[in-house]
Parts: C-alpha cells; sequence; structure tokens
C-alpha cells in the first residue's frame, strides 16, 4: 500500500513538474528547428503574389527555408530588426522579422549578399511574412 | 483576394514624415491586444501590421496576420492560432474605415492634434462587423502619429472559448493599436 501512495504521488509531482514547464514554455528557437520546406524568395513571392490560397496551403504556419538576396535591412528602436528578401524588379519581397536572440547575427550580413534564412511563415500582406528568423549556416 | 493587398485592422497610432502625399502607409504598425481576468493576464503583440490612409478621402485601412502575434508563453500562442483565431483558415484581419467629421482636416504642414471617430468594418476570424472607435491623430514638425485603444468582443467575431479555461480569458479584448511611422505611397 505504501508503495502504491508513493507511486501516486510520484506521479502527481511529476505531472505538476511537467505542466509548470508546459504552461511556461518559451516559443522554439528555429536555429534548432527542422523547416518543413525549402524554397527560394523568387519561387515564394511568385507563388503568393499570384495564388495566395494556394500558397497559403503550402507555407502558412510552418517553417520554412528560403535562400534570397538581400534588398533591405532595417533596424529599428524597438528592436524589430527585418531582413527582406527578393528581387528588386519585384513589388513584393520577403520579410524576415529576426529573432530577438539572433539580432546580433545581423551585424554580419549586408545588401546585396545571399543567404538562406529560416522563419515561421504568417502570410502575405505587401510582402510575405516570416517570423522568428534565423539565420541558416551554409 | 489574391492579388489584393490585403489592408486593414485595429489601429493607434501613426505616424508619417511627408511632405504633401496624399497617401501615406506603413509596413510597421504596432497592434496589441490584452485579455485580463483575476486568474491571468494575456497579453500578445505584432510589430507589422500594414496600414494606409487616404489623406484626399479620409479613408483609413489595415491589416494585420493573426500568425504573427507573439506571445511569451509558446502554449498560449499555440492555443490563440490553432483553437480561438484559427489562423490557417483566417489568416488575416481587416480593417476598413473612414472618418467624415467635417471639421477634421489633417496636414502635414500644419501642428495638430484632434480626436477624430472612425467607422468602418473590422473582419477578425470570418466574421465582419462595423465598429466606430476614436484615435488622436497628432501631427508634428511634419510627422503625424495617431493614437487609438478599443476593445471587441469575443462572441460578436465568433470565437469560442472553452469552458475549461473560460475564466482564464477576458470575454472582452483590450486593443492597442501603435505605427511608429509612415512613408510616402
Amino acid at each position: 500500500m505504501n508503495k502504491f501512495v508513493a507511486g501516486i504521488i510520484v506521479l502527481a509531482i511529476a505531472g505538476g513538474i511537467y505542466a509548470y514547464l508546459e504552461y511556461n514554455r518559451k516559443p522554439a528557437d528555429l536555429k534548432n528547428k527542422k523547416a518543413a520546406a525549402q524554397v527560394t524568395a523568387k519561387e515564394l513571392i511568385l507563388l503568393y503574389t499570384n495564388y495566395e490560397d494556394s500558397a497559403n496551403r503550402k507555407y502558412l504556419g510552418k517553417v520554412v527555408e528560403v535562400s534570397g538576396t538581400i534588398i533591405r535591412i532595417t533596424n529599428q528602436p524597438d528592436s524589430l530588426v527585418n531582413i527582406l528578401l527578393g528581387d528588386s524588379s519585384l513589388l513584393s519581397g520577403v520579410s524576415c522579422q529576426i529573432d530577438s536572440k539572433h539580432i546580433n547575427e545581423t551585424k554580419m550580413h549586408r545588401i546585396g549578399e545571399s543567404l538562406v534564412i529560416r522563419g515561421y511563415c504568417t502570410g502575405f500582406l505587401m510582402d510575405i511574412e516570416l517570423n522568428r528568423c534565423v539565420f541558416v549556416k551554409q | 483576394m489574391n492579388k489584393k493587398i490585403g489592408l486593414g485592422f485595429l489601429w493607434l497610432t501613426i505616424s508619417f514624415t511627408a511632405v504633401a502625399q496624399k497617401k501615406i502607409f506603413t509596413k510597421n504598425g504596432i497592434i496589441s491586444f490584452t485579455s485580463e481576468t483575476r486568474i491571468e493576464k494575456i497579453k500578445a503583440i505584432n510589430k507589422k501590421a500594414l496600414a494606409v490612409i487616404d489623406l484626399e478621402h479620409n479613408k483609413i485601412e489595415f491589416a494585420v496576420l493573426i500568425g504573427g502575434f507573439e506571445f511569451k508563453k509558446a502554449l498560449m500562442q499555440e492555443h490563440f492560432n490553432e483553437n480561438y483565431l484559427e489562423s490557417d483558415k483566417f489568416p488575416k484581419a481587416l480593417f476598413k474605415g473612414s472618418f467624415n467629421q467635417p471639421n477634421v482636416s489633417i496636414s502635414i504642414n500644419e501642428n495638430k492634434t484632434q480626436r477624430i471617430q472612425v467607422q468602418g468594418n473590422l473582419t477578425l476570424h470570418g466574421v465582419t462587423k462595423e465598429i466606430a472607435i476614436f484615435a488622436i491623430i497628432t501631427v508634428k514638425n511634419k510627422i503625424i502619429s495617431a493614437q487609438a485603444d478599443f476593445s471587441v468582443l469575443l462572441t460578436d467575431y465568433d470565437i469560442k472559448v472553452p469552458s475549461v479555461v473560460s475564466e482564464n480569458i477576458n470575454k472582452e479584448v483590450q486593443i492597442n493599436v501603435n505605427v511608429p511611422s509612415f512613408s510616402e505611397m
């Protein structure tokens, strides 16, 4: 009986710890996350600007790796750092909001550079929006 | 919807540097919402709202991606997207409105603070409702900023909260919008 009670107590404690950790879990760092899809910025832009619903079915809510050329880097006072990937001949781009934990890595990159960024696709307004972005080592 | 640029949604602060342009816009509007009960306070923020103001016709449009709201806790963010706002089905919230008060005029060249009423349609979770909200628009040194706070009832937009967490989530959510800077279109 004592073993049974002890087992229940252990289970209750384990359940409590799990619930606490799960409740307080932070959004995942995408540095350690596998992408669901890999695509070039140009392909992503053309798909979203022509077939938004179809593009959403493929990419919305997923972690996506996008390869492309940096056409703009924006630093804002409220620590929002954004990199726009794409092609200057296109009206839209892929707007990558860099994860605050990885903002320092932005200093290593320049306009015109080709690179790969991994981010969480949230959809399309004027640009395709990726959040919590990280730089992918090539 | 495909090729259209979605514009619209909840709004609050707009700043723009400009000369005499008729339309101004930003891709970096900040929209946050807060739900507070005696048990829990939930807050999320989206710093990439799109907003356009047509100064000639007194029209305002906002758009925000639901999946772009960030929470401190992953579990809240997952429930928000998957269970409440269903961002896979309804990825955007939109607001299209206008201000038609006869005494309102916004000019980059005139420093002024005005409280204006904006009426329009808010589309959220696939439901469109007419709303009226107040905003403060300030012009100072050729920078225009606008500010507003309002609330939405979850039931108005068919957003269902499971009974098990009904005490944790306020049925009336406070919305704050803040757009730091606008550019000429």
